[in-house]
């Protein structure tokens, strides 16, 4: 099993890092294995994320990310494997530790019988590092409404007032699972934008779901892509666009030139007529993409590309 | 699809949505209690075989109609209804046809206990009165008033003179008064049948919607939270009373930064749960009830009942009974409903895992349990007269529902999504053993009060059995999340 690890890259379209990288992962996650019932969803999966990373989890619905994310947090316990978070068992993490963890779940109507006001002082009362000024900020940016309760409030503000929650003790670990699906465009804006804010700061590691891939995209984070239980590839959005090639052609010539040019084949597709569609990246940055011959067409991916052929 | 396949499905529907929604007992359950009716028909002095066969039909044929008019309500969704041909029109023919069954099965059981026509007449009256309860549940609620009218008022002269007048007519013509009359029920019956199921617009629309609440209030004891704004100033009064304690609890922790966390964090699983928002709607709701009770005590409906006394005890009884189950039910299905904030919950610093959560949630559950046991066995022996006897029962009935609090000691993480028959279970266990009990105590006439002790070592019994694998099972909460 290898453990996928990235760095953040350099050559991102923001640039994520204030400081230098901690060595420790934030997250490890080794052999997990996780399932409903008699259904495994996460089957051995190793994954690694290092301080002040952001990473964007994409996957087909049903393929875990949800569970993968609880998972990480201890909210559900493996079958198999372990978890750490900064180096502590996940099944028992100090409270010093948890104070360092932010947790947005996929549904935001909840303590919808408090208002915002009354849910944020409830948990403020639990937290020993509590940024009021951002609070009153955020909620006065976002517009939401402090005194009314949960259940009034729209689903976009709800998932916005989410967001404020879990930023409000300063989380070193953010994990947010799909925190735009309900957003419409000027709040995912905002959203990335707070997002991004917070990473450059403060340094966290960031980890989300979303379906939203030109908000990936956008902000240029790391992609991971969850398939059959396990993280396919995981890679600086940027990087892996470079060096991936689409080369569709005859099955056997396509073959040759991904051998010829050594390089990784991460995703196949067979089509008619003995033709072959294979997603493959170069060995690295600094090796050019093949170029496109007679008999196969060699073009550029997009993120769409990737997620289709990575999460099949 | 043709007409056939269409029906067909219909009818199908009643099975695959008990086995989908996992209520699997419903049929077994109804097998059962059919037989349980054809042995206690059998067993009674002077009743022919044929008759306790009939009981057997009749019983059988009402647990399926009520199975497949529940069912047809639900297919009769208002989109579907709208923008599927011929949905609506399949589901009224299907009612129909289930009505007339159901008619004719009425009509066989009446005759052959030789009175067919009034038999039939009477289920008619039921068929009609259910539609129009189900069609606007508000009459629902006067349900239990009307009857309680109709018994006080039909001891005033004016109310004797009218059914005089009526017996007379019956007697002069018996014949044509009660065909006529079973004619005029059929019609209305038929006419209001298909009236359940209505065509997709605003009204279906809103209908459905009231419904589905309604069946997850009773099923699941969950409220929704947006629903609030809708029951206008007094509703929203109400909420606000009732709730004051669980804010006056919620500002007090939310201005402690130390202290008892897990109990801290049990108030952000909301007043449905939290003892301080059950005490708020006990104490709201109860003051209503004792406020409508004393106004109809005041105006003499229910002064013959509650004077005397000593007929109380039993509808008494059997709701403390009910009240002591739906205890242990409403807790589970709180729990249920709150998972995805436990899941945060569980991430707040000093929050207790395992053990550490475990047995001290169950205690808590418990001593919740058992206040509110003790509260609502006050507040029903307060009208029963002091007669040691009855007050005897009283209690033992509500000892009945003790062993019920056990539940609330178990694996949480396995606990699995709330069905129909959660809340149904437990209330028909609990009226086997009261059964049983009542049973016992006449076959051998052994002290009433040795049952009390009985469901209380048997409660015993079962904590001490359950106290090990609480604290041996994983972490409570989220509830649910390994089942």
């Amino acid at each position: 099993m290898n453990t996928v690890t990235t760095t953040p890259s350099s050559s991102a379209g923001v640039a994520l890092h204030a400081t230098p990288p901690d060595p420790a992962p934030s997250v490890t996650a080794s052999g997990l294995c996780v399932g409903h019932g008699t259904q495994t969803v996460i089957d051995g999966l190793d994954w690694a994320l290092l301080p002040g990373q952001v990473v964007g989890l994409l996957g087909r619905n049903g393929a875990g990310k949800t569970t993968l994310l609880e998972s990480l947090l201890g909210l559900r316990e493996p079958t198999a494997g372990t978890v750490r978070l900064f180096d502590q068992p996940v099944a028992t993490l100090d409270d010093a530790l948890r104070a360092r963890i932010g947790y947005v779940p996929q549904q935001s109507d909840l303590f919808e019988w408090l208002t915002p006001a009354q849910m944020l002082g409830y948990f403020k009362s639990f937290y020993p590092r509590w940024n009021e000024a951002k609070v009153e900020g955020l909620l006065s940016k976002w517009d939401i409404a402090r005194d009314k309760r949960i259940a009034e409030l729209s689903g976009g503000q709800q998932q916005r007032l989410a967001i404020v929650r879990a930023l409000a003790h300063e989380p070193d670990l953010l994990v947010l699972d799909e925190p735009v699906a309900s957003l419409d465009p000027a709040g995912r804006r905002d959203f990335l934008r707070e997002l991004v804010d917070q990473v450059l700061n403060r340094g966290t590691t960031v980890v989300f779901s979303t379906h939203i891939l030109s908000d990936l995209e956008r902000v240029a984070f790391n992609v991971a892509f969850l398939s059959a239980g396990r993280i396919a590839v995981q890679a600086p959005l940027d990087e892996l666009l470079e060096t991936t090639r689409r080369l569709i052609g005859p099955a056997a010539e396509v073959q040759a030139l991904v051998q010829a040019q050594r390089m990784r084949v991460i995703g196949r597709a067979a089509l008619d007529a003995g033709r072959l569609q294979v997603l493959a990246r170069v060995a690295d940055a600094t090796t050019p993409a093949p170029q496109r011959t007679a008999a196969v067409n060699v073009e550029p991916v997009t993120l769409e590309d990737l997620f289709m052929g990575l999460t099949q | 699809m043709t007409a056939h396949a269409g029906w067909q499905r219909v009818l199908l529907a009643p099975l695959q949505q008990r086995r989908n929604q996992g209520s699997r007992w419903f049929w077994p359950a109804l097998v059962v209690v059919a037989l349980l009716m054809l042995v206690g028909a059998a067993l009674l002095p002077r009743v022919p075989l044929a008759w306790a066969a009939v009981t057997l039909l009749a019983t059988l044929a009402l647990g399926l109609w009520i199975a497949l008019v529940s069912s047809l309500i639900v297919q009769n969704e208002p989109h579907a209804a709208r923008l599927v041909p011929g949905h609506a029109r399949a589901l009224r023919r299907v009612l129909l046809v289930a009505g007339l069954v159901f008619l004719a099965v009425a009509g066989i059981v009446g005759a052959a206990f030789g009175h067919a026509l009034p038999t039939l007449g009477a289920t008619l009256l039921a068929l009609l009165v259910v539609a129009w309860i189900v069609r606007m549940p508000a009459l629902g609620m006067l349900g239990w008033i009307v009857p309680m009218l109709v018994s006080r008022a039909s001891k005033s002269p004016a109310f004797e003179a009218m059914a005089g007048a009526a017996s007379d007519a019956m007697l002069a013509r018996p014949g044509w008064v009660a065909a006529g009359a079973t004619a005029a029920l059929l019609a209305a019956v038929a006419w209001s049948l298909p009236q359940l199921l209505q065509g997709g617009d605003v009204r279906h629309q809103r209908s459905y919607r009231a419904r589905t609440r309604l069946r997850v209030f009773v099923r699941h004891g969950r409220v929704d939270q947006t629903r609030w704004a809708a029951t206008g100033r007094l509703g929203c009064v109400l909420r606000e009373l009732s709730t004051w304690p669980y804010q006056r609890v919620l500002a007090r922790i939310s201005a402690q930064r130390s202290g008892d966390v897990l109990g801290r964090s049990l108030v952000g699983l909301g007043p449905v749960f939290h003892w301080s928002g059950q005490l708020g709607s006990a104490l709201v709701f109860g003051a209503i009830g004792l406020l409508l009770l004393s106004v109809v005590w005041g105006v003499g409906l229910l002064g013959a009942h509650l004077g005397g006394a000593s007929g109380a005890v039993w509808p008494l009884s059997l709701g403390l009974m009910t009240f002591v189950v739906n205890l242990s039910v409403a807790a589970r299905t709180a729990l249920y409903h709150s998972r995805r904030e436990q899941a945060l919950l569980m991430l707040l610093p000093g929050m207790p895992r395992a053990a550490a959560l475990n047995r001290p949630l169950a205690v808590r559950l418990l001593i919740q349990f058992v206040v509110t046991w003790a509260l609502g066995l006050l507040a029903c022996a307060a009208f029963v007269p002091v007669q040691a006897r009855q007050f005897g029962w009283l209690v033992t009935l509500a000892c009945v529902g003790l062993p019920w609090g056990a539940l609330l000691w178990r694996d949480w993480s396995r606990l699995p999504p709330p069905s129909p028959m959660t809340a149904a279970a437990p209330v028909v266990g609990v009226m086997l053993l009261a059964a049983c009990a009542v049973g016992l105590q006449l076959v051998f006439d052994w002290p009433v009060w040795t049952f009390a002790l009985g469901f209380v070592w048997l409660t015993l019994a079962l904590l001490a059995w359950r106290w090990r694998g609480v604290a041996a099972a994983p972490s409570a909460f989220p509830v649910g999340r390994r089942s």
